[in-house]
């Protein structure tokens, strides 16, 4: 049983009005007056009572509308003024409809926060109310304490405050990226020699290098390269990248505010992958294949592929040459004493053997002459049949022997045999040259045993007249250096066959023979190991002792210097190693020699290994179980079996690195993959 | 022939691919470096504009613009977009920034309430065309009155007939109350209210001490008490029809106020990022 | 403030006197667009009047005091003069008004007049922008009015086409007559009457029957002068005069038969000789079934518990011989089969629909005839012409069997006539090609239309209930294009869940209009798709209108002074304000149709024209 409630009858029901701002008070209680309230939402209740009395004959009518109850049984009061009944509603206090206090919601909220934002903006807070974001734990300094005004440490016009903000929106100036990125490089300089607008390019690089090095990869694009689906499609929504000119802002990949964990260094492959122009998918799929080996040390030659397997595994492994370097991410190649010398040294003290006496170095020896009138010479005992080549480069370094020594090297005359040079001076009827070279000699054998500074000194500066360079360069001062050491060997020399040299170079008259010298004894020291003198033969010789020998290494050294041809020098040299070729190689084998420069040590590769890609070895070797473990790496030639090596020179005996090598544990889900684990965008400049 | 769902589908599909397109577009900036967050920014701002104009356009009734219903149509589906639009401006992520942080609210809100908005239009006039009788909002306090006095001259009524005073006792101590406003609102959005129900058990009730002429009148009291309950139904959904609108449309404009300033800021702030 | 409150009462309390609005206030005479043709008759010109026919043969004794004829010429008419080529009436308008040549002759052109010569002009709407500002300056309160223009206050101060007399309408000139003429190949037989001699009446079709014109008729005399009766002058002259009205009857049958009978699709389609019309003209006969305010038996009868059937008059009965064809001239007629034992509507048919035509193409040479499958009453009221069957099988079947296999008339045309007037098809298949007839919504949907007269509507707001989230946009909307005034009221009748809110449907018999003794309330003309609309400045609000509107759609309202505070308005004599009827005018003056339909934001609303039952049936499926 349903109450009806509304009639529809135009009667019963009129218009409702929702368009009316004001409705009645009385709506509230169910029974709102008929007329309502009036356009400003006051009530109208005392009006609606209102009329104006009309006279008919004598007495007045009253005139209320029918809209307010029509005319009111008691009429107005005799004198024609209205009575004005109370109305059948007492005044009320209008009500906006639902649809007016909407808009009035509206209005007040609108002005809530408008008035917030000004107390906001307004306030000292504002700073750290506008503030996007808290800086990354790294810049956290820069932000400072709350209220503290700094946004201008980062941002032109930071500091400035709304209003300046506001013009500053609404400008329509374009602000360059060096504006923006001028604070990072304050403190952050990618590479001290670039300016500040070079910091900003891309890679650092001239934008023309780029382009050329772009259109490079482009032509040698790899084809098949797994390609990035959504990079290409959004490459072909947004077209080719391209960045102005004047390079990217810092803030292009380090973004700042994202609160104090933020990692700034942080960077997706996408940051790299946008700009390159063939984007791979990853690291593990489309990756471009390494071109380059694992880097050459020029200096050493060291056969890796003969050593392997040579010997048993245990006494020959990676790690018995190669090592870690302090910051281990190179692996340095040990000194000789640790990696070779196990093999290729005996260890003891004359580990050459008679080989070595075969190539001892005739180091001085007084040639066998006959003179006319008596000179002092130990004519008994000299009984040289040559100039040893070392004794002729010595003599090289004195001024009056140099015309002597070309005579004797003379290739039309003598050609460095002394014995024909004899019989030569005898025909020409020169006598006085054997004295002078007598003289010669003498000087040179007081020279070398003077043992005091000022000898050591004349030897070098000796030296350098021969070779010609000056004294103190390094070679010859290790060459001197050696000789030194043996001077007490040259003064027993000297002691033993020109015992009165010194008087006789002063001039003094001295007899030609004196016996009395030859008791005296050898005596052997430690500073003189491999030292030698022949008593039989009147001779002074040196044999290397050990690895790096210095005598012979800088010997060698000498021996780069190039002289004039035809030279005595010339000549000499070219004596000299014909004498020492077999001593030569045996050091060359190892320390290959290039363009004058000849390898001493493993020349330290780090330079060579590009700084844009990086690799740090320590890591990976906790990595391996054991050493041999080296070549899943290190694939030697001769073991790499079914590897195909287009085109690709292989170094050392190693084939060029394969990134599977590398993809098989860097790979999504286990190491990390991504380009910035082995580029280094900062690191270096692309020329 | 047009019908509503044949319409909802296609109007969701074309969505879903203006959504698609938007999303890659915006995704395809991120990729490419280029300041993706700038432009969603702008987009959501062109859009957050556009759903504004909705409410102009119903001020504007008469130029012949598009019809209401059509924008309605629009301002629903864009809406959506806008949201996820809004996802991606932000990053998924809620920003740490305090005028941010408060515009990330405000906005979040707004959409609540707007989603809220199309699911309460959708289903509350169907419960009110299913029950009590069609009344405009404006008028109920009217029925509400024209009950009560119907009830109180039944009451009368029954006082007329033997001085028994059970039914007039009854009407004050709980019938009064009850059918001199709205009442159980809250609980009527669910279910009938418990005063309803207990209303007319004791009716029921009554019957026993009831002679036959009361007992007629308590039906028709509790018949009028049904009515009651029904125009409270009908109160409080058509309230709810009313005032959620008084969440989503002052918001949209302090929203507004607030994208404003932040947008200076990014502006002025926005030096290097180019 | 409190001073500023106080005087603020005190000015809505200040009563703003207007003389109570009467019947002739505001004499037809007057009602012109352009001042200088607005004069009175002369009491000499009144004479004349009374002295020629019919008005010469008048029993004045019959006319009550009240209105008396001379009264009723007075005020309810008007002489003007028309130069040869004047278009006094154009097809297609909607007229209240019919004609008397007094002087010279007229032309009725049946076709052949390209409408552009008759200078239709689009109904003077708001601009775009003046609709803008509108929405901005209206009055903050109800129904104020600017009663500086209303007739009561100033006679001189009338506005240019008050009572929505097309501007200019008087005085469309159709170049060059006689050639005009000849367009139309047989002009001067094409009917008896093509040319209409001095003191014969036209136009008083449209004006009675709330129809459209049927034909153009221009003035052919150079000094052509008629006599415009206002059309509630004429109903009272006819229901006091027998002569009259059986005069005009007979001139139904003359003029306006062929047009009603060729507005009618299907028999335009069967396109006859001009002889064989003649024939079919006067072998036809109308009959008129219900009263012709069928809306106050149809209020009183609503409320008891009647069977409506009962009340409405049987056409044709289910079972009966299809004795004829039977087309629809005005009004409506309910479409009913048996269905055990009570009847069930399943239809209804409107003006130019056709009942019978499966049946009588059926029983065309077939030897056992098939019997008329649905009953047709007259739902209130109905005007109807009947060819009998013979007629039929003689002239018109040929003619459509012609048109069918010249395939100028497709099979689904036939059906569209038949689908037309009904949702169901008939029971037996009569021709298999007819398309299939869907049964498109709810028949208690259909009940309830036809019971409450609702497929009268044209523009019937009806409200889904479902979906309407009573948000009021619409009122709202509709306010704010007529002054801060709603025209309408959310409520009304519901069925299941669709409501048909109380405003204008702008029926197709507008019975409203019957009691309007000013002619305020109208229908649009020109280029109007006829719209009932109320002149304000001519409504004396007596009420009628709204009385006589069976759905209770028009509502008398208390109007204020704008001139004065927005004071309601009083009649100083009685004390009784001023009210003026109001309802929907479906934005007439406004651009892009209804704003009701266009505010609603949740497909809610819609206007429906229940003459398109495809339509309607759509809508109800969404």
């Amino acid at each position: 049983m349903r109450i009806h409630l509304q009639n529809i009858g135009y009667k019963d029901s009129e218009y409702e009005r929702p368009n009316q701002e004001w409705v009645c008070g009385w709506t509230r209680d169910g029974n709102p007056c008929k007329h309502g309230p009036d356009g400003d939402g006051h009530c109208t209740a005392h009006a609606q009572a209102i009329c104006d009395p009309k006279k008919e004959g004598e007495r007045f009518k009253c005139t209320r509308a029918g809209a307010f109850g029509g005319p009111c049984e008691d009429g107005p009061s005799p004198d024609g003024s209205c009575a004005c009944p109370t109305p059948e509603h007492l005044v009320c206090q209008p009500t906006r409809n639902i649809r007016a206090r909407r808009g009035r919601a509206v209005v007040m909220l609108a002005v809530l926060s408008f008035g917030f934002l000004l107390l906001m903006l307004g306030g000292p807070w504002v700073q750290s109310f506008v503030n996007p974001g808290q800086l990354s734990s790294v810049h956290l300094a820069i932000q400072g304490s709350k209220g503290v005004e700094n946004c201008g440490s980062c941002h032109a016009n930071g500091d400035a405050g709304p209003s300046e903000w506001f013009k500053a929106a609404f400008s329509s100036v374009e602000m360059a990226h060096e504006i923006g990125s001028a604070a990072c490089l304050d403190c952050h300089f990618i590479d001290p020699g670039l300016g500040r607008e070079q910091s900003m390019l891309v890679h650092g690089a001239d934008p023309s290098v780029m382009d050329q090095l772009t259109n490079a990869a482009l032509d040698a694009s790899v084809s098949n390269t797994q390609t990035h689906r959504v990079l290409e499609i959004s490459g072909l929504i947004q077209g080719p990248v391209s960045v102005a000119d004047d390079g990217l802002a810092c803030s292009s990949c380090h973004a700042e505010h994202r609160g104090a964990d933020h990692d700034l260094l942080f960077m997706s492959d996408n940051e790299c992958q946008a700009c390159h122009q063939n984007p791979f998918k990853s690291f593990n799929q489309g990756h471009p294949q390494f071109s380059q080996g694992p880097q050459a040390s020029a200096g050493i030659v060291f056969d890796h592929a003969r050593h392997e397997g040579r010997f048993t595994s245990e006494a020959l492994e990676c790690g018995s040459c190669h090592i870690a370097d302090k910051t281990g991410r190179e692996m340095d190649v040990l000194p000789f004493k640790r990696s070779c010398q196990g093999c290729h040294e005996q260890g003891s003290k004359d580990h050459h053997g008679d080989k070595i006496k075969k190539n001892a170095i005739a180091v001085l020896q007084l040639p066998e002459m006959e003179f006319d009138e008596d000179a002092y010479w130990p004519t008994d005992y000299a009984i040289g049949e040559s100039l040893p080549p070392l004794m002729a480069l010595m003599l090289l370094g004195d001024p009056q022997a140099v015309s002597l020594l070309e005579s004797i090297y003379d290739g039309d005359g003598a050609d460095g045999d002394l014995y024909e040079w004899l019989i030569l001076t005898d025909d020409e009827d020169e006598p006085e040259l054997r004295l002078d070279l007598a003289l010669a000699l003498k000087r040179l054998v007081s020279d070398l045993s003077d043992s005091s500074k000022r000898g050591a000194q004349v030897r070098r500066e000796r030296l350098s007249r021969a070779v010609n360079i000056d004294a103190d360069d390094q070679r010859l001062t290790q060459f001197s250096n050696a000789l030194d050491a043996a001077s007490f060997v040259m003064q027993r020399f000297q002691q033993r066959y020109l015992p009165q040299l010194a008087d006789d170079l002063d001039g003094a008259e001295v007899s030609a023979d004196d016996d009395e010298f030859f008791e005296s004894e050898w005596i052997t020291s430690a500073g003189m190991a491999g030292w030698r003198v022949d008593s039989d033969e009147g001779l002074v010789s040196y044999r290397p002792v050990a690895h790096a020998d210095d005598l012979l290494a800088s010997l060698m050294m000498l021996m780069q210097i190039d002289r004039p041809n035809g030279s005595a020098q010339a000549v000499v040299m070219g004596r000299i190693n014909e004498a020492f070729e077999n001593d030569f190689r045996t050091c060359t084998k190892c320390h290959s020699e290039q363009n004058g420069e000849i390898a001493w040590t493993s020349s330290d590769r780090t330079k060579r290994l590009s700084g844009f890609a990086k690799f740090n070895h320590s890591p990976h070797l906790t990595m391996l179980a054991s050493q041999s473990e080296c070549s899943s790496c290190h694939v030697l030639e001769t073991s790499s079996h079914g590897v195909e090596m287009a085109g690709l020179e292989s170094v050392r005996g190693f084939l060029p690195h394969r990134s599977e090598s590398c993809t098989s544990c860097h790979a999504p889900g286990l190491a990390n993959n991504s380009c910035l684990n082995c580029h280094q965008y900062h690191e270096e400049r692309p020329e | 022939m047009r019908t509503f769902s044949s319409r909802r589908t296609k109007a969701v599909v074309s969505s879903l691919i203006v959504a698609g397109f938007f999303s890659v577009f915006i995704y395809s900036f991120e990729l490419m470096q280029k300041n993706a967050v700038n432009l969603s920014g702008w987009i959501l701002l062109a859009l957050a504009l556009v759903l504004t104009l909705f409410n102009a356009r119903k001020k504007l009734t008469y130029p012949p613009l598009i019809k209401s219903s059509i924008w309605l149509q629009f301002h629903v589906y864009i809406g959506w977009l806008a949201l996820l639009i809004f996802f991606f401006h932000t990053q998924w992520q809620i920003p740490n920034g305090p005028l941010e942080s408060v515009l990330y609210i405000i906005f979040m809100l707004l959409a609540l309430s707007g989603i809220l908005g199309v699911f309460v239009t959708r289903i509350l006039p169907k419960q009110l065309a299913s029950r009590g009788s069609e009344v405009i909002y404006e008028r109920i306090p009217m029925f509400v009155r024209q009950l009560r006095e119907q009830a109180e001259q039944l009451v009368l009524e029954s006082v007329g007939y033997n001085n028994s005073t059970i039914l007039s006792l009854f009407y004050q101590q709980s019938l009064e109350s009850y059918l001199s406003g709205p009442s159980g609102l809250t609980a009527k959005i669910i279910r009938r209210d418990q005063e309803y129900l207990q209303l007319q058990s004791e009716l029921k009730a009554l019957h026993r001490y009831l002679t036959e002429e009361e007992c007629d009148i308590a039906d028709q009291l509790s018949a009028i008490v049904e009515t009651k309950d029904d125009l409270d139904f009908h109160y409080v959904r058509q309230g709810v029809l009313k005032y959620w609108l008084f969440v989503h449309i002052p918001l949209t404009y302090s929203m507004l106020l607030f994208a404003l300033v932040h947008l200076v800021l990014v502006q002025a702030f926005s030096i290097g990022l180019s | 403030m409190a001073g500023e409150t106080k005087e603020n009462q005190a000015q809505s309390g200040t009563l703003s006197t207007l003389d109570k609005p009467k019947r002739w206030d505001l004499p037809f005479s007057q009602d012109l667009p352009n001042e200088a043709e607005r004069r009175d008759l002369t009491e000499t010109e009144l004479d004349r009047l009374l002295q020629s026919k019919p008005f010469s043969a008048m029993d004045l004794d019959k006319f009550p005091k009240s209105l008396a004829v001379r009264d009723i010429l007075r005020n309810d008419t008007r002489i003007r003069k028309y130069r040869s080529g004047d278009a006094v009436v154009s097809a297609g308008d909607y007229g209240n008004s019919a004609f008397l040549i007094l002087e010279g002759d007229c032309r009725a052109i049946i076709e052949g007049l390209d409408q552009s010569a008759l200078g239709r002009t689009e109904r003077k709407r708001h601009s775009v922008m003046g609709s803008l500002i509108k929405i901005f300056n209206n009055p903050k309160l109800p129904e104020v009015r600017d009663a500086q223009h209303y007739p009561q206050m100033d006679n001189k101060k009338l506005q240019a086409g008050a009572s929505g007399n097309r501007p200019g309408i008087s005085t469309v000139f159709v170049q060059d007559v006689p050639n005009v003429l000849e367009l139309s190949p047989d002009a001067f037989d094409a009917t008896k009457n093509n040319v209409m001699p001095q003191g014969s009446l036209f136009g008083e079709l449209s004006a009675l029957g709330r129809v459209q014109r049927s034909v153009t008729v221009v003035a052919a005399d150079p000094t052509t002068t008629l006599l415009e009766i206002r059309w509630q002058g004429l109903r009272d002259l006819m229901k006091y005069d027998t002569a009259l009205r059986e005069h005009v009857n007979e001139l139904f049958r003359s003029h306006g038969l062929q047009g009603a009978l060729q507005a009618s699709p299907i028999l335009a389609a069967a396109d006859l000789t001009q002889a064989q019309w003649d024939q079919v003209i006067a072998e036809a006969e109308f009959e008129t079934y219900g009263s012709y305010d069928w809306y106050g038996s149809f209020q009183q009868i609503r409320g008891e518990s009647v069977d409506p059937l009962s009340q409405e008059p049987i056409i044709a009965k289910e079972g009966h011989y299809p004795n004829g064809l039977v087309l629809i001239r005005a009004g409506f007629g309910r479409l009913s089969e048996k269905n055990g034992d009570f009847e069930q509507t399943f239809g209804y048919v409107g003006k130019g629909n056709v009942y019978g035509l499966e049946e009588l193409l059926h029983n065309v040479d077939v030897a056992e005839a098939l019997p008329l499958q649905s009953t047709l009453r007259a739902a209130g009221y109905t005007d109807i012409v009947r060819i009998s069957t013979k007629t039929f099988e003689d002239l018109i079947y040929p003619g459509l069997e012609a048109a069918r296999q010249r395939g100028e008339l497709s099979v689904s045309f036939l059906g569209e006539q038949i689908k037309r007037r009904s949702e169901r098809r008939v029971k037996i298949d009569i021709n298999p090609t007819q398309p299939e007839m869907k049964a498109d919504f709810d028949p208690s949907m259909m009940e309830f239309l036809v019971e409450n007269r609702l497929m009268n509507g044209t523009e019937t707001m009806m409200i889904d209930l479902d979906r309407c989230t009573r948000c009021d946009d619409c009122v709202r909307a509709c306010a704010s294009g007529h002054d801060n005034n709603p025209r309408f009221v959310r409520h009304g009748q519901i069925h299941g869940h669709y409501m048909i809110a109380n405003a204008c449907m702008h029926c197709e018999d507008p019975v409203c209009m019957i009691g309007c003794p000013t002619g305020a309330i109208h229908r649009t003309e020109g280029e109007g798709k006829g719209e009932v609309v109320i002149n304000d400045l001519t409504c004396i609000g007596c009420g009628s209108c709204a009385n006589s509107c069976p759905y209770e759609n028009i509502r008398m309202v208390n109007v204020r002074d704008q001139s004065n505070q927005s004071a309601v308005m009083v009649d100083p004599v009685n004390a009784r304000s001023i009210v003026k009827a109001t309802k929907c005018d479906l934005c007439v003056d406004h651009h892009g149709g209804p704003a009701c339909e266009r505010a609603c934001p949740h497909d809610a609303l819609k206007r429906v024209d229940m003459n398109d039952i495809d339509l309607l049936s759509d809508w109800f499926n969404r």
